[in-house]
C-alpha cells in the first residue's frame, strides 16, 4: 500500500486515529453496524486494508506483519440486544466481552457456554467465532455451537444476515412473531455463518450473533476424578457423556488444573501437591423441575463409572467443590490463569478423538524432552467436545515474559506442532504464529481462495489471513 | 419437502431424433469406458422409469420429468469423478441420485443430462462406536444403519421421509427434518467430514479426513467446507457429488434390536424395559407451545413429534377405511394439540424421574397422557386425556366417540389378541417414532400423494405462528375441493437439539392423477410462501430452487446473489444439474406465472390472531 499522510488516511476511512500500535496502520472505532458498513465502502476503494479487534488486549497476532492494515476497533459495538430465557437465546454484538455475560444471563435464568475460565475482557462472540472450545460437551450439537445466527459486513460492503435471522422481516418483526432467530443453518443452499467462522476475519466482520445460552441449574455441584494416568479418566469420560449425566466435562494434568485452582501464586505449592497426576472434572445439575432427584441420578452415574474404572472421586482443592464451581463457571480471576504459571504461555491446540489423546501426551512430553523444554512448564488440556465425538487437545507452553523464553516456547510449539501434524493432528482454527506443515491441502486452499474472492475481491480485510492465525 | 419451479426447457428442434440417438451412444460409450458398459443404461424403456417420479405432477403439470440423456451406475468414488469430467468434456450435465425421493432426482431438461444412479455405493465403511459416528456410501439407507448400529448402544437421526431414505443424500444433499431431531438432531447439522466429486471433477475430502485420514471433524482448517455446500435445503446435487460422509451417531438406551410382532401392513412392537411412548395432549396451541418449551427444557424426550389428527390416523391405520373410520370418531378427530413422546432410559430409576417431570409438566399445563405407564398410572392419566378432549368436543360428541371407539378397539383385539389391547396406540406410536417405517403412508395414501409447506427451522413459538397461517391457506384449497380435507390443520413436525429450534409443515394431500389438483399444489405451495414473508414466519421448506430463492431473496439479505456466485466459482461450466439449487439461466415458465397470478388474485384470507380450531 503506497504510504498516505495522517490527513489522507482521515479522507479514506472516516473516524482513523493514528494509534499506538506499532503493527497497525493506524485504528478506526466503529460504534454501529452502519460505521463498519461506511469504513469497508471507503476502504474497498482506496486500497485501504482493514482488520477487526474486538477484544481487550493482547490482540490477535494475524496480520501482524503487515503494517499497513488499518485496524477496525468494534470493542464500542457492546450491547447485549436481546436475552430470551423462553427460547435460550442471546444476541450480542462483538465487543460484548465475557465478564460482562455472566450476571446479566444469571438474571433471567440462563448462562452461557464459556471456554475454559476465558479472558474476562475476550469478546465472547470473537471466542465462539473462532470454534473456541467449550465445557460443556453434552450440549455441543454443532462444532459451530453455540453461534446460531450472525450479521456479517462482506468486503464487498454487503451485508450477510445469516440462518433464520436473515428473513423475512427485521429482527424487530420476527420477535413480533415469536421468532428468536434460532435456526443456525442457511438462508437457502449454503451455511453462510460457516464461512465466517475460524476466519480471523477475512470473509467479512460479523457485527452481531445470536447464541444459544444453557438453563441456569439450580442445583450443580462440581466433580473431580483423580488418576494416576489418562486412560482411565477417557474411559469414564466416554460412559458419563454417553449417559448425559455431566455438564461440564474436560480432562487436565495436575499442573494445568494447578493453574486454574490457584489464583494466588503463594497457594500453588499446596494446591499442586492436592491434586492428582491426571484429572476429569466435571459438574453435575439439575434444573428447574424435579431438580434434587435429576442431579442426584445424575451423581450415582459419575459414582458408578467412576468406580468401574478404577479411578477415585477426589476433594477438588482449595475450598472444595462450590469454589471449583465458582472458577469454571466465570471469566478467569485475578491473573489470567495460563500465565499464572511462569508469567506468559503459548498455546499449541488441535482436535483428535478423545481415545487418541494419550498418544498426543505422550508425543508432547516426548518432544518437550527433545527440545530441551522444561517439562514442568507443559501443561495438558484435553476438552472433549459434540458430546465426546471429538476433543480438543490443548498443550500449555508456560514461559517467562521475556522475548528470549517466548521464542523458545514457540521454537518448541513448532516441533511439536509438525509432530503431531504428521501423526493426525487436526489443527481445525486458528494458531497464533505457528507453522503447521501441510495444513492447507490444495483442496482445501482452492475452496477458500474461492470464497475469499467472492466475499471479499479486493482483499479488504486481515491481509495475510486466510483462516489461519489468532490468539486467546 | 418439495419445490415449486423449474426451467421449461425442450428438446432443441434443430436436433433431429437420428442425431440425438447419435449423441446418446457416442455419451454411452465414454461412460461405459468408465464403468463397464453393464453399468450403462439408454434403453427409453429403463430411462423412462427414471423420469416417472413424486410431486411431478406439480412441477410440469404431468406425471413425468424429463428423459435423461443415459444412466450410469458407478461403484466408486473414482467412477463418478471420471463421469463428471466426462460431462465436463461433453458439455452436458449431470444428476447423482441415491434412494431417491421426487422429482428433484430426476432430470429437467431433456436428452442433456447423465443421471449417476448410486445404489451400487451400498456400503457400512465404518463404525466408531467409540466416537459414535459412521461412515456411509450414498446407498446405506437410515434403516440398514440403524438395524447395524442399535447393537452398539447407538442410533441414526431418521429423515421424515421414511427409513428407506440415503444417509448420506440427507446429511449431504437435501433437507433433514425427523421425529428423533430433539435428541438427534437436523441431517445437515449430523454431517461430519465429506468425500465429494466437485462439479469439475476433483476429489475433495473435507476436514479431519483430508488432513489425517480420520472422518471425525468436517470443519476446517479455517472456514468450514460445509458452508458452501450444505446449508438448510442443500445443493440437491446442483454443486457435485458426494461419494462418502461421516455422520453422528447418538447414544441409545434401548436393546440391540427391536421386538416386532404382526405382518404387513399391521405391527406392534414390544416397548423396551424403561421406554415410555406418550401421546401428550393440552388444550390449545399455547399450552402446545409451553409443552414443548418445557419438555424440551427438561431434557426428558428422545423422541417429540407433533402429528395432527389426520397424520396420526393415517399411520396408525392400514388402508383407507379404517383410516375414516378412526378419524371420524370424534374423541380422535379433535386430538388437534398433542405431542408424541417417547422417553428411553438405561434404569427405572430415570425412567421414572423422567415420567415424574413430564407428568409434572403436563400437571401444570392441565394436559393428559396416553403412555404405557402401567397399572392405575396408566388409566388415571389417560382419563386425564379424556378430559381434555371432553372439554374440547362437549358431553355430545363424547357418548358418540364411544362406538366408533369401541369398533377400533374390536379390531385391534382381533389382531393382537385381547391382552395386549392397551398397549397398542402407545406401542405403535413408539414403533412409529423410533423407527420412523410406517409413518409416509400417512400421507400418501389418502390422495396417492402429498406435498408439504411452511415448516420453516425457527423457535417453537414461530413454528406454531407459521402452522396457524399455514392452516388458513390450506383452508381455502380444501373448499375448492381440489385437496383433500384432513382438518386444514395437519402441520406435523418437531424438535432439533434438545428444542433449540423446531419446525411445523403444513402437510397437503391430494391426487396426483387429477390435473386440476396439480395445479392447485403448485397454487397452495406458492400462497404458504408468500404468507410465509407476510407473516415472519421464515424460510419455508419449499424455498428451494432458483424460482423460490428469487422469490425470497429480496427478503432475506439477497442470499440468491449470493448462491448465483457460490455456483458460478465452484461450477463455472454448469455441469451439476443445479434445476433445484442454482441455475445459471432460470426463467419462469408460463405455468408459474399462470399460477402466480391465479394466487395474487385470489388470496386466502389470513388472521393471525385467528382463535384455535
Amino acid at each position: 500500500m503506497t504510504p498516505r499522510s495522517k490527513e489522507q488516511m482521515r479522507e479514506l476511512v472516516p473516524g482513523w486515529e493514528p494509534g499506538e500500535d506499532p503493527d497497525s496502520c493506524g485504528v478506526v472505532h466503529a460504534r454501529t453496524a452502519e460505521d463498519v458498513v461506511e469504513i469497508v465502502t471507503k476502504a474497498r476503494g482506496s486500497g485501504v486494508r482493514l482488520r477487526a479487534r474486538s477484544s481487550a488486549a493482547p490482540h490477535s497476532t494475524v496480520g501482524a506483519g503487515d503494517t499497513e492494515a488499518v485496524v477496525v476497533d468494534l470493542s464500542e459495538l457492546r450491547a447485549i440486544q436481546r436475552i430470551d430465557r423462553r427460547n435460550r437465546v442471546l444476541l450480542i454484538e462483538p465487543g460484548v466481552t465475557f465478564d460482562k455475560l455472566v450476571v446479566p444471563l444469571a438474571a433471567a435464568g440462563l448462562q452461557a457456554a464459556l471456554p475454559l475460565c476465558p479472558r474476562p475482557g475476550k469478546s465472547a462472540l470473537a471466542a465462539w467465532l473462532d470454534r473456541e472450545a467449550t465445557i460443556v460437551p453434552r450440549r455441543q450439537w454443532d462444532i459451530s455451537d453455540p453461534l446460531l445466527c450472525v450479521d456479517a459486513v462482506l468486503g464487498t460492503g454487503d451485508r450477510l444476515r445469516t440462518g433464520s435471522a436473515a428473513g423475512p422481516g427485521t429482527l424487530e418483526e420476527q420477535w413480533a412473531a415469536g421468532e428468536a432467530q434460532k435456526g443456525p443453518m442457511g438462508p437457502g443452499h449454503a451455511d453462510w455463518m460457516r464461512l465466517f467462522e475460524a476466519a480471523e476475519g477475512a470473509m467479512g466482520m460479523v457485527v452481531w450473533a445470536s447464541v444459544k445460552a444453557e438453563v441456569l441449574p439450580s442445583i450443580e455441584t462440581a466433580w473431580v476424578a483423580g488418576a494416576d494416568t489418562l486412560a482411565p479418566l477417557v474411559e469414564i469420560t466416554y460412559r458419563v457423556l454417553r449417559r448425559n449425566a455431566v455438564d461440564i466435562c474436560f480432562l487436565v494434568d495436575r499442573p494445568t488444573l494447578t493453574d486454574l485452582l490457584a489464583v494466588d501464586a503463594d497457594r500453588r505449592p499446596s494446591v499442586e501437591r492436592s491434586v492428582s497426576a491426571w484429572n476429569l472434572v466435571m459438574s453435575t445439575a439439575g434444573l428447574e423441575i424435579l431438580a434434587q432427584r435429576r442431579h442426584d441420578l445424575s451423581v450415582d452415574i459419575v459414582r458408578t463409572e467412576v468406580r468401574a474404572a478404577g479411578a477415585r472421586l477426589v476433594d477438588p482443592p482449595p475450598g472444595g467443590r462450590d469454589r471449583l464451581l465458582h472458577i469454571l463457571r466465570r471469566p478467569s480471576e485475578g491473573m489470567y490463569w495460563r500465565d499464572r504459571r511462569a508469567g506468559a504461555h503459548r498455546r499449541l491446540y488441535f482436535q483428535t478423538t478423545l481415545d487418541r489423546a494419550g498418544q498426543f501426551v505422550d508425543l508432547a512430553h516426548a518432544t518437550v524432552a527433545d527440545e530441551g523444554f522444561d517439562r514442568s512448564c507443559l501443561g495438558v488440556y484435553v476438552q472433549p467436545q459434540l458430546a465426546g465425538r471429538q476433543c480438543t487437545v490443548e498443550f500449555l507452553l508456560c514461559h517467562a515474559l521475556d522475548e528470549e523464553a517466548a521464542s523458545r516456547a514457540r521454537s518448541v510449539a513448532t516441533a511439536l506442532a509438525g509432530r503431531a501434524a504428521a501423526v493426525g493432528a487436526f489443527f481445525s482454527r486458528p494458531l497464533p504464529d505457528v507453522p503447521v506443515p501441510g495444513l492447507v491441502t490444495d483442496a482445501t486452499g482452492d475452496f477458500l481462495t474461492r470464497v475469499k474472492a467472492m466475499f471479499d475481491p479486493q482483499c479488504v480485510f486481515s491481509p495475510g489471513a486466510l483462516g489461519i492465525g489468532g490468539t486467546d | 419437502m418439495s419445490i415449486v419451479g423449474v426451467n421449461d426447457k425442450q428438446a432443441d428442434p434443430n436436433v433431429t431424433d437420428a442425431e440425438r440417438d447419435e449423441r446418446r451412444a457416442e455419451v454411452a460409450a465414454g461412460l461405459s469406458r468408465v464403468v463397464g458398459a453393464r453399468w450403462v443404461a439408454t434403453d427409453p424403456a429403463v430411462l423412462d422409469t427414471y423420469t416417472w417420479q413424486y410431486t411431478a405432477e406439480a412441477i410440469t403439470g404431468s406425471n413425468w420429468m424429463q428423459r435423461p440423456l443415459a444412466v450410469a451406475m458407478p461403484a466408486d468414488t473414482d467412477e463418478v469423478a471420471a463421469i463428471v469430467r466426462l460431462c465436463n468434456t461433453e458439455g452436458i450435465q449431470f444428476k447423482a441420485i441415491s434412494t431417491g425421493f421426487g422429482a428433484w432426482g430426476a432430470a429437467t431438461e431433456p436428452d442433456r443430462v447423465v443421471l449417476l444412479d448410486l445404489r451400487r455405493m451400498n456400503r457400512i465403511l465404518e463404525v466408531d462406536a467409540k466416537n459414535m459416528y459412521a461412515v456411509v456410501e450414498p446407498y446405506v439407507t437410515a434403516n440398514q444403519l440403524q438395524v447395524e448400529v442399535l447393537p452398539h448402544g447407538l442410533n441414526t437421526h431418521v429423515a421424515g421421509c421414511g427409513a428407506q431414505h440415503s444417509v448420506l443424500a440427507s446429511a449431504t444433499s437435501v433437507m433433514g427434518q425427523g421425529w428423533d431431531g430433539v435428541s438427534m438432531g437436523f441431517s445437515g447439522r449430523n454431517l461430519l467430514a465429506v468425500e465429494w466429486v466437485t462439479p469439475e471433477g476433483e476429489i475433495v475430502r473435507s476436514g479431519s479426513v483430508d488432513a489425517s485420514g480420520e472422518w471425525f471433524s468436517g470443519d476446517g482448517p479455517g472456514p468450514s467446507m460445509r458452508g458452501i455446500f450444505r446449508g438448510y435445503a442443500g445443493a440437491f446435487s446442483g454443486l457435485g457429488v458426494f461419494t462418502k460422509a461421516a455422520v453422528k451417531l447418538y447414544p441409545w438406551a434401548g436393546p440391540g434390536h427391536l421386538e416386532v410382532t404382526g405382518s404387513n401392513p399391521d405391527y406392534m412392537a414390544t416397548i423396551p424395559e424403561h421406554h415410555v411412548a406418550a401421546v401428550c395432549v393440552v388444550d390449545g396451541w399455547d399450552q402446545m407451545a409451553e409443552l414443548g418449551y418445557r419438555v424440551a427444557d427438561a431434557e426428558i424426550a428422545t423422541f417429540m413429534s407433533r402429528n395432527a389428527p389426520s397424520l396420526m390416523s393415517g399411520v396408525l391405520t392400514a388402508d383407507n377405511n379404517t383410516f375414516a373410520d378412526l378419524y371420524g370418531v370424534p374423541l380422535f378427530h379433535e386430538m388437534l394439540y398433542a405431542l408424541v413422546i417417547v422417553i428411553t432410559a438405561e434404569s427405572a430409576e430415570e425412567r421414572d424421574l423422567k415420567v415424574d417431570m413430564l407428568k409434572a409438566i403436563l400437571s401444570d399445563l392441565g394436559g393428559g397422557m396416553l403412555a404405557n405407564l402401567g397399572g392405575p398410572e396408566e388409566v388415571r392419566w389417560l382419563m386425564r386425556a379424556v378430559r381434555v378432549l371432553a372439554r374440547r368436543i362437549g358431553p355430545g360428541d363424547l357418548i358418540r366417540s364411544v362406538p366408533g371407539a369401541v369398533r377400533m378397539l374390536v379390531r385391534d383385539a382381533r389382531r393382537f389378541g385381547l391382552g395386549r389391547l392397551s398397549e397398542y396406540l402407545p406401542s405403535f406410536m413408539y414403533m412409529a417414532t423410533v423407527t420412523s417405517g410406517l409413518n409416509i403412508r400417512g400421507v400418501f395414501r389418502f390422495g396417492g400423494t402429498f406435498w408439504t409447506a411452511m415448516g420453516s427451522l425457527v423457535s417453537w413459538d414461530n413454528a406454531i405462528h407459521g402452522a396457524k397461517v399455514g392452516a388458513q391457506v390450506k383452508r381455502k384449497y380444501i373448499d375448492k375441493g381440489v385437496i383433500f380435507d384432513d382438518g386444514a390443520d395437519n402441520a406435523w413436525g418437531g424438535f432439533y437439539e434438545g428444542g433449540t429450534y423446531a419446525h411445523l409443515e403444513e402437510l397437503a394431500c391430494y391426487d396426483p392423477t387429477d390435473k386440476d389438483a396439480a395445479d392447485a399444489v403448485f397454487e397452495y405451495v406458492f400462497e404458504t410462501n408468500l404468507v410465509s414473508i407476510e407473516h415472519h414466519t421464515g424460510l419455508p421448506i419449499n424455498a428451494v430452487g432458483p424460482a423460490n430463492s428469487a422469490l425470497f431473496g429480496p427478503h432475506c439479505s439477497s442470499y440468491d446473489t449470493w448462491q448465483d456466485r457460490i455456483k458460478a466459482s465452484f461450477d463455472p461450466h454448469n455441469t451439476a444439474d443445479g434445476s433445484f439449487y442454482v441455475e445459471p439461466d432460470f426463467t419462469p415458465n408460463e405455468r408459474m406465472v399462470a399460477g402466480a397470478e391465479n394466487v395474487t388474485s385470489d388470496r386466502a384470507p389470513i388472521d393471525p390472531n385467528a382463535p384455535d380450531l
